[in-house]
């Protein structure tokens, strides 16, 4: 048995708890090591960005060439998959990235789990730094950020009208009770979103860091795979799709779309006008 | 079947039922995706960006299961 054969190697690896241990207490704040972990990806992203900046020049030399690059590609990127905003929420969406990517990868380097502490509940001691999204509280905590923007940015583009999408009194006093029921649905989608949007970050690195530490208990050097695997496409991915996601829905809101049964005749002659060319519109006003 | 057997029982239910979904829902995508960019070579970059923004999406399913898993595991006593 492969367990049998690494036990006499590798010994037995804790696996590492839902919560975040707590390190210690300032009076009421607790503060664990997940958010120690994230003051640690807060030092490297300064000196990172410290280095990228320090000597700016009109002709680059490589390292400058290189931050312009990624800084371009992610404009570009966010430009086009950001409609109109896409631009004017760069800001929001490069930071999203760059802070989660940082977060992400400096928990796979060896030896940030290895600096250990005493004692947690069972009395056993803990790892110091940990993954700062590997705990619930963070991830939810910028879902929660997301959230608030999204309805923000929804009420300075439609002013307080915004609100009638999810609770639709208009409708309800005309006599339609069925929009403001898929009124209600919009609401419990929203609230969909947070949960979506802070699971999914939660569990893609809470779950790679105990799938991680279970192949090193089960069979030591084949955990190399996974590490690749977390490092090159999870933590990547999962930082992507939060700020393409934050950037989407906060665009998806912007835009001015007229609200249908307000301007919804025009809007759709216009559509179908330039879908299917003057001609075939003007013969079937004719016809 | 005590309390700890119908655990393990449970977590192991739930995500092998939850990866079901999730493995066809992301190989339909795909395969889409793949259809897509036979036809239209050129709009490759495109297709290969709404192809990954579904793939997420299909997956956050198999990540709720999993979720569900590590609670059945790991918080419940």
């Amino acid at each position: 048995m492969p367990g049998a054969v690494w036990a006499g190697i590798f010994p037995p690896i804790k696996t590492p708890p839902v919560n975040a241990e707590p390190v210690l207490s300032i009076g009421p704040v607790t503060i664990t090591n997940s958010m120690l972990g994230s003051l640690v990806g807060l030092i490297v992203l300064g000196i990172l960005i410290y280095l990228a900046t320090r000597k700016l020049d009109r002709r680059p030399g490589k390292g400058q060439a290189f931050v312009e690059l990624v800084v371009g590609g992610l404009y570009n990127f966010s430009k086009s998959s950001g409609g109109a905003v896409g631009g004017s929420l760069f800001p929001l969406f490069g930071a999203l990235l760059v802070w989660l990517l940082v977060n992400n990868w400096i928990a796979l380097i060896p030896g940030f789990g290895q600096v250990t502490v005493c004692c947690d509940k069972a009395g056993e001691s803990f790892p110091l730094f940990r993954a700062m999204n590997a705990d619930y509280n963070s991830t939810l905590a910028l879902a929660l950020m997301v959230f608030l923007l999204i309805h923000v940015f929804g009420v300075r583009s439609h002013g307080l009208k915004y609100f009638v999408e999810f609770v639709n009194i208009p409708a309800l006093l005309k006599g339609r009770p069925i929009d403001f029921i898929v009124g209600l649905f919009h609401t419990i989608g929203e609230f969909a979103k947070i949960i979506s949007l802070s699971f999914r970050l939660f569990a893609n690195i809470y779950g790679g860091e105990l799938l991680i530490a279970v192949v090193l208990g089960l069979a030591g050097p084949v955990a190399v795979v996974f590490y690749g695997l977390e490092f090159l496409v999870v933590a990547i991915v999962q930082s992507l799709i939060f700020g393409l996601l934050a950037l989407i829905y906060i665009a998806l809101v912007s835009e001015h779309a007229e609200h249908p049964g307000e301007h919804g005749e025009a809007g759709s002659h216009v559509a179908t006008q330039k879908l299917i060319g003057g001609d075939a519109a003007q013969a079937t006003a004719s016809a | 079947m005590d309390a700890h057997a119908a655990q393990l029982l449970g977590a192991g239910l739930a995500i092998g039922f939850g990866a079901i979904g999730a493995g066809i829902g992301i190989g339909n995508v795909s395969g889409k995706a793949v259809e897509g960019i036979s036809r239209q070579p050129e709009l490759k970059n495109d297709l290969q960006q709404v192809m990954i923004l579904g793939i997420v999406f299909a997956e956050t399913v198999a990540i709720y299961a999993l979720v569900v898993a590590i609670i059945l595991l790991f918080v419940v006593k």
